[in-house]
Order: structure tokens, then C-alpha cells, then sequence
């Protein structure tokens, strides 16, 4: 177990200062001169190299490359050119707008894949599964940028059954006062639960949109799981004892299909956290890490994105070493497993 | 016989789950040649341009205009399927190259095995700690914004995943015993990659890349989207997308929507393709 | 006095091929009756069919079933649940494999005591007794250990000892077993066979024993039926089938299972005569 947990640990080490070299190189490559950017598009080659020098861009590549990994260590992701902040500072600010939107979003996504894939089981074979399989195509195939467009205009815009996409709350609200962050959270704390509705009202169809869209790949490990486990033997054991057809789906059925769930999620995570993030934080004003991501790569702000990058790596590193000793934890068969 | 009376009721059942599922495929491939058929067809007789700017702005969809025009006055229905030949021959070429590179290097890393192979597995480690759209933005955010540069980047955040799959199926192959006689026969670790551990762990990248070909069409649009792929005013949906945000949010709802619809049904067949080729190959 | 009586049962796959063709049987109290056939000759599926457990795709098409004198089996109508249980083949996987023994045990319980009294509710501490003492009385010496392990932190004969003592805690009136002893080591196989024999002189229950071993059939059974091609080509005593057998397969079986085969057999050529 202690070697296990070992070499697990060393593995993610050694992922994360992959992570960190990699970022390094991809963006050296970066063709466009973050100094003259910097220094604005009619500064003189004078002031252009003073920025250079500033950021010690005039340095060679092997002294720039031993400076950043330094930083690295020192959990110093660098100085933004577009705003003169330290990266890690402008990320931690917006940390908590992401963390309120993705954590919502992963349970959305977690819900409703657990739920349909659990009824499509159930009616295997037949219409219901045929209807979430349907479901399971159009959300993989749906682009998050383009329904969340759809659903501003007619949800937003045309029904008006969900708040304008201006931020985390709507005009006229004031933030609650700062605690975990999370503003639902915050508002409840504060004993103000109309800024807390406020705030879920505009929350929820981001949340929504990147939990239905990252919820496919769940419903297809849990359909398939609990068809299994349906199918099983242990399954026909307690239907021989006569057990409620309930206490057979919850008992043999859902709980042998959740834990490939486990390891689903960290994909799912990736989605909420930053790849479907970063376009609906961008079409929704909300200010979280991939808002700030969107505007780095407008503005070719080479250490934003390269911070905002490293950031993702490392922490999809961590929540993917965390659920393995999830799974390792929840499974009580841990060896047996990577056969079934 | 009732050994064979089973055998033929569980070809019966294969049968029928396989009946089930073609009107599926049908649709599919009936979707994706009606769009690619279009997208060569369309601008070839449509006489102008995608990027002509010819008629009054924001027109509604009509008989004229099937999808209507867009701010600029172009027809949006043209432009579509103007886009379509880019992107779908984007999202095939993405997959080829994905299944070809992706599974080239499984192959060598499983045959190979001990130093190779702890430095595949150590690479493809690294790329997968990133979410495939990050890597992609940031590999061409860096390389510069060009539609080229995208496909490139797409193409190197699904690598990893068919190296992985290819070195695991080749590894079941490895250890076969056919594998073993071509060894004893004299063949080169090279030879048995290439004429044995390749073909005949081909079968599950080939599904996986039909499925990648749906993911890069997406991807590859979300690029375009974010500015960093397809600049304006070049078509493809995912940049038409982007054109259309400010027109939407003034009630023109039909720039924007029709280049989504498009992604959602080519997506959504290459994906009932590969279920179907998953299922028939099984 | 007959327990079970089968009559006329028939079962099909959707597509109408036959795999068990107008069975019929009976078991008397505290006997156990064989079924003895290869693989493939609709033993399992008649058993499987009794307590309404044929896999997606089979289904009793026609026949009747009776229990204690209680129809409850009519064609493709389950009427009721017959009080009878079941032991499978392979036992580790018959076993819910993220719940510990001692939670499968509690959860038989605390459904076995609903059903009998609505209104009377045990403490599970009380289950966990239960569950103890259940272990013990098939033999297993640690039950406290057990009872916290998983299914397959055990060997496949524990497990079935595991599987009989839930199987015994229903206080059938039949127990089905299919292949019990399958696939564990000979000298297991004796205590798993003794185990049965045991429960059924303990509790004179009836059981249907399914096998394609005719030497476990030898020792355990009073009565066997031979089947072949979902149709039962003989059904008697033990010792009228292995001494005096009145059909052509039954004879091939019973050369097979002594590794020497008849004479005149093999000179006809013909197999099924």
C-alpha cells in the first residue's frame, strides 16, 4: 500500500514538472514579441527593449529556461505584461468564480449522467435507452459555444427565464462579503437570501450548459456499468431471494456502476474547469480564470496564458492523482479491478 | 442441437441489435455525404465567392436565402457549405494523421518495449495532464493564429490517446503466439512491428479515430471560435460562430445558428458512424 | 408425498428455438432429485426457470409448477415466488462484490424479517447475531472474520458455504442448485456435497440438484433425470440409472464418466439409438 501511494505520489511529481518544462517550450515558440506588446504598439525601440530587459525576454533561452523553472518552484507563475500583476495573484482572485461555476457544473454533469445512465440500464434495450443514447449523441456532437448562444437568445433573451449573462450577479446587487468565495455560499453566510437566489438564478444556465454537455461520457461508462452489474450474477443471486427491484438497482446496480464513475470525473473536470470554461466564461462576463485565459490569448499576453496554463496542468495533475486513491479507497477490490 | 439452437439464437440476437442499430448509420451517412455533396456542389455553382459581399445585410432566412445573410451581406447557406469542405476534410485529415502517428508510436513503443517505451509512456503522460482544447489553445496560441497551426495542435492533443490504446491492444498482440513463430522464424523487432503488431491491433484506433474525427471538428471549431484558427472572413463554422455573437445578441439569430447546426450534424454522425463500426468489428 | 411437481415445461428463445422441451419432474420431501445432462441440454435453464431467473431473451412458453401442493408456475406466468432458494455455480461471482459477507447477510435478513412481519423491527445489531450464527451452522469455524470479509478476499468454497447459509436462512422448502461444486478442488467439492446432504436431513427440505457430473449425482441424489437436447431421456432411481440404464444416452454418459466405453456402443455407432 505504502509503495503504491509512493510511487503514485512520484508519478504526479513527475508529471507536474513535465507540465511545467512542456508549458516552457510551447510557448518559446510563440512568434509573436511579448516586449513590443507590452510596451504598446507605437513605442520606440528604445522603450521596447527597456521591456525586454524587464522581463529578462533579452536573456538566451537556457538562462530564461533556468529562471522559470526557479519561479517555478517558487510557485511564481510571473508577471502578466497586459495588467504589471503577478499572474498567481490575478488567478487566485478568480479562482473562486470558476470553482462556484465548475463544481456546480460537475454536479450537474454528475447527476445527470448518473441518472440517465442508470435509466437507459434499466430499459435496456428498449425506447427509454434508445432516447438517452439519442441524448448521449447530440450532447457530444453539440458545440458549447454555439448552444450557448442558442440558449441566450431564447432563454435569456426571448423567455427571459434565466438572467442576463452579465457576471456573477445581477445589476444592482452587491457581492456578498467575501468567505469561501463561492457567492451562493456567501450570501446564504451573510443571512441574505436574495442575493443568494440572485446569484443561483445566474449561475445556473452557465452550470447547466457545461453540465449537460460534459455529461455524455458519463452516462456511457454508467449505462454500460450498471447494464453489467445488472446482468450479473450476484444480481440473479439477490433476484432468487426475491429482493424489491429497488433494492436491486441501488444495492447490486448503481453501486458497482458508480465507481468507474470516479474515474470519469477527472475528465469532466478538465471540461468544466477549463476547456468549455474558458468559452463560457468569455460569452457569459464571468470572471473567473478562463475569462482571464480568453483575454491573455486576445492580447497575446505570453505569461498570462502561460501561468493560466501551468495553473490547469498542475491542478489537472493533482485531481487526477487524487480520484486514483479515490478509486483505490472506494473499490474494494483495487487489483481485481483493472480486469473487470 | 440444443448446443446449436443457442449458437443460433445468439446470432439471432447479434443480428437483430445490429438491425437496430443501422437505420442509425443510414441516417448518418446520409447526413454527412448530403453536407460534403453540398459543400462541393454549392460553391462551384453558386458563380461567387463565400467572402462576396453581395447582398443586403441581415436578411432573414427565405426561399431566396435558405439561412439568410449575415451583417456583411454574404449568404449565409453558401458560407456554410463552403465551410463544410474545410471542416470536414479538417476533421478526416485530423483523424488520419491522429490514427497514423498516434498508432505508428504505440506500435514501436509496445515492440520495442524497456527505453522506448518508458519514454512514450512518460511523454503521453505529460501531454494527457493537460485538457485536450488547453493544450491545443496554448500550442497555437504560441505557434501563431493560423488555421494550419490549429490542426497541428488538435492533432497532437489525440495523439496521446491512440498511443495509449494502440500500445495497449498491441501488447495482448504481443504476447500471442504467432508473434512468437515470426520471431523464431528470424523476422526483425522492426518486421514484427510493421507486418504483425500494427494490422492486427489495428481494430480499435480505427473506431477511436472515426470518434476523433468528431471531437477535432469540434475542437478544431471551438479554435476558430476563440480567434486562433480560421481568421474572418474565411469560412468555417466556428469563425462564422464568432461573426455572428454581436448580431445574435441584436436578434439575428441566423448567422450564428446555422454553422452550429452544422457542427451538431456532422459531429453527431462521425460519432452513430463510430458506434456502428465499434459494434460491427466487435 | 411430492414437494415439486413440473409438468409439461417448455422453454424458448424470442426467436422460438426450443432449449427444454415438455419436462416434467417432481422432488419429494427431503429427497434430492438430479438432473444430470452435458452442457447445453437445458438443465440450468430449467432450473434457472423455476424461480423466474431465465436470462433477457428465454422464457417459459409452456407447463405448470407446483410447490406444496401451490401452483405457482403457469406457462409463461410466474403466479407467485415459490418458497424455494438457490445456490448457483461459481459462487465468488454469485456474491455482491463491493459489499462485505456480513452486509449481504444483514440485508438478506432485514428482508426476510419485513416480509414475515411488517411491524416487527429487529435491531441490526441483532442481524449481525444472526448472521454469526448462520455461519456457524454451515460450518465455518471463524464467523466473526467472515462475516468482515469481501467475496474475494475468500476461496470459492467458503463462498458457497456463504451462499448455503443464505440459502438456508429463507427456510425453503426446496433448494435448487446449480453445479454447486463446479470448479472447486475435490477435496471441497466432499464438503460442499456433505454440507447439502447435512441441511437436507436437518431441515428435511427437498432439493433439485443440478449437474453434469454423473459421480456427484452417484453420491448425492435418490432420484435422477437424464436429460439430453431439452428432453428429460430418463428419470429414476439412482440405482436403476447406473445399474440397470434404460436408455442409449444415458449408457454413453455413464461410459463417459468411467472413462471406458461400452462395447456395443461404440460397435453401433449409433448414439442417441
Amino acid at each position: 500500500m505504502l509503495t503504491t501511494t509512493g510511487k503514485r505520489a512520484g508519478v504526479a511529481l513527475l508529471s507536474i514538472l513535465g507540465v511545467a518544462v512542456l508549458t516552457f517550450f510551447i510557448t518559446q515558440l510563440l512568434p509573436g514579441d511579448p516586449a513590443r506588446i507590452a510596451a504598446g504598439q507605437y513605442a520606440s525601440a528604445d522603450q521596447v527593449a527597456q521591456v525586454r530587459a524587464k522581463y529578462g525576454l533579452d536573456q538566451s533561452v537556457p538562462v530564461q529556461f533556468a529562471q522559470y523553472m526557479a519561479d517555478f518552484f517558487r510557485l511564481d507563475l510571473g508577471t502578466s505584461i497586459r495588467t504589471d500583476q503577478p499572474v498567481r495573484d490575478e488567478l487566485t482572485s478568480r479562482l473562486p468564480a470558476t470553482l462556484e461555476l465548475g463544481l456546480t457544473a460537475l454536479l450537474i454533469a454528475v447527476l445527470l449522467g448518473v441518472g440517465l445512465g442508470v435509466t437507459a440500464a434499466v430499459h435496456r434495450y428498449r425506447i427509454g435507452d434508445r432516447l438517452v443514447q439519442i441524448f448521449v449523441v447530440l450532447a457530444s456532437a453539440t458545440a458549447v459555444f454555439w448552444i450557448a448562444l442558442v440558449a441566450i437568445t431564447t432563454l435569456v433573451n426571448g423567455w427571459g427565464i434565466f438572467n442576463s449573462p452579465t457576471g456573477r450577479l445581477p445589476r444592482g446587487f452587491a457581492p456578498p462579503d467575501h468567505v469561501t468565495g463561492l457567492y451562493v455560499v456567501d450570501a446564504l453566510l451573510a443571512g441574505d437570501p436574495q442575493t443568494a437566489g440572485a446569484a443561483l438564478r445566474t449561475l445556473l444556465l452557465p452550470a447547466l450548459l457545461l453540465g449537460v454537455l460534459a455529461s455524455p461520457s458519463i452516462v456511457k461508462i454508467v449505462r454500460s456499468a450498471t447494464i453489467r452489474a445488472l446482468e450479473s450474477d450476484f444480481a440473479r443471486t439477490s433476484r432468487s431471494f426475491g429482493y424489491p427491484a429497488r433494492s436491486i438497482l441501488v444495492q447490486d446496480g448503481l453501486r458497482n456502476s458508480l465507481l468507474p464513475v470516479i474515474t470519469n470525473v477527472g475528465l469532466v473536470a478538465g471540461f468544466v474547469l477549463a476547456g468549455g470554461d474558458v468559452i463560457i466564461e468569455q460569452l457569459f462576463a464571468w470572471p473567473g480564470i478562463g475569462g482571464y485565459a480568453y483575454s491573455s490569448l486576445q492580447e497575446n499576453d505570453l505569461f498570462a496564458l502561460r501561468g493560466y496554463v501551468i495553473a490547469i496542468g498542475v491542478a489537472y495533475v493533482l485531481i487526477n492523482t487524487a480520484l486514483e486513491f479515490v478509486y483505490g479507497w472506494a473499490d474494494p477490490r483495487v487489483n481485481l479491478a483493472e480486469g473487470s | 442441437m440444443a448446443v446449436v439452437d443457442a449458437g443460433a439464437d445468439l446470432r439471432g440476437n447479434v443480428v437483430s441489435r445490429l438491425r437496430m442499430g443501422n437505420p442509425a448509420a443510414v441516417v448518418a451517412f446520409a447526413v454527412l455525404g448530403t453536407i460534403l455533396v453540398l459543400g462541393i456542389v454549392v460553391p462551384m455553382v453558386a458563380g461567387s465567392g463565400s467572402v462576396a459581399q453581395e447582398y443586403q445585410g441581415l436578411l432573414p432566412p427565405s426561399l431566396e436565402h435558405p439561412f439568410g445573410t449575415d451583417r456583411y451581406g454574404r449568404d449565409v447557406f453558401l458560407r456554410c457549405m463552403a465551410a463544410a469542405r474545410i471542416d470536414i476534410a479538417l476533421g478526416l485529415a485530423v483523424a488520419i494523421a491522429v490514427l497514423v502517428i498516434g498508432s505508428l508510436i504505440g506500435a514501436i513503443s509496445a515492440t520495442f518495449g524497456r527505453g522506448i517505451d518508458a519514454v512514450v509512456m512518460r511523454a503521453t503522460d505529460v501531454l494527457l495532464a493537460f485538457p485536450g482544447v488547453v493544450l491545443a489553445l496554448v500550442i497555437t496560441a504560441s505557434l501563431g493564429k493560423n488555421p494550419w497551426y490549429a490542426a497541428i495542435a488538435v492533432v497532437i492533443a489525440f495523439v496521446p490517446l491512440l498511443v495509449r490504446l494502440t500500445r495497449s491492444k498491441a501488447l495482448e498482440v504481443r504476447s500471442a503466439d504467432y508473434i512468437a513463430a515470426a520471431r523464431l522464424s528470424g523476422a526483425s523487432t522492426w518486421q514484427v512491428a510493421v507486418q504483425h503488431v500494427l494490422p492486427n491491433s489495428f481494430k480499435y484506433p480505427l473506431v477511436q479515430s472515426t470518434l476523433v474525427a468528431s471531437w477535432a471538428i469540434l475542437d478544431f471549431a471551438a479554435l476558430s471560435f476563440l480567434g486562433v484558427g480560421v481568421q474572418p472572413p474565411d469560412a468555417e463554422w466556428g469563425a462564422m460562430i464568432a461573426e455572428g455573437v454581436g448580431d445574435n445578441l441584436l436578434g439575428s439569430w441566423w448567422p450564428s445558428f446555422f454553422p452550429g447546426l452544422m457542427i451538431l450534424l456532422t459531429a453527431a454522425s462521425f460519432q452513430v458512424i463510430g458506434d456502428w463500426l465499434d459494434r460491427r468489428l466487435r | 408425498m411430492s414437494l415439486l411437481t413440473v409438468r409439461g415445461l417448455s422453454i424458448q428463445t424470442r426467436t422460438g428455438a426450443g432449449l427444454v422441451r415438455d419436462l416434467s419432474l417432481d422432488v419429494r420431501e427431503g429427497e434430492v432429485v438430479g438432473i444430470v445432462g452435458e452442457s447445453g441440454s437445458g438443465k440450468t435453464m430449467t432450473a434457472l426457470s423455476l424461480l423466474g431467473l431465465l436470462p433477457d431473451g428465454v422464457h417459459v412458453s409452456a407447463g405448470e409448477a407446483e410447490l406444496s401442493g401451490q401452483r405457482f408456475l403457469d406457462g409463461p406466468r410466474l403466479l407467485m415466488r415459490p418458497n424455494a432458494t438457490m445456490i448457483f455455480q461459481n459462487p465468488t461471482a454469485a456474491l455482491n462484490p463491493t459489499m462485505r459477507i456480513g452486509a449481504q447477510l444483514v440485508r438478506l435478513l432485514r428482508f426476510l424479517d419485513r416480509s414475515a412481519d411488517s411491524n416487527g423491527r429487529r435491531r441490526n445489531g441483532d442481524r449481525h447475531d444472526r448472521a454469526a450464527a448462520l455461519l456457524s451452522s454451515v460450518g465455518i469455524d471463524d464467523p466473526a472474520a467472515v462475516l468482515g470479509r469481501y467475496p474475494h478476499q475468500l476461496s470459492g468454497g467458503m463462498n458457497q458455504r456463504v451462499m448455503i447459509a443464505m440459502a438456508i436462512a429463507a427456510r425453503p422448502s426446496l433448494l435448487i442448485a446449480d453445479e454447486p461444486t463446479t470448479g472447486l478442488d475435490v477435496t471441497v467439492q466432499a464438503q460442499i456435497l456433505g454440507l447439502i446432504r447435512a441441511t437436507v436431513a436437518e431441515h428435511g427440505i427437498g432439493v433439485l440438484f443440478v449437474s453434469h457430473d454423473m459421480g456427484v449425482i452417484a453420491q448425492l441424489c435418490q432420484r435422477v433425470a437424464v436429460m439430453y437436447d431439452g428432453e428429460i431421456r430418463e428419470f429414476a432411481g439412482v440405482d436403476d440409472v447406473f445399474h440397470r440404464p434404460r436408455d442409449g444416452y444415458t449408457r454413453e454418459l455413464l461410459a463417459a464418466a468411467s472413462d471406458q466405453p461400452l462395447p456395443e456402443e461404440v460397435a453401433d455407432g449409433t448414439r442417441t439409438g
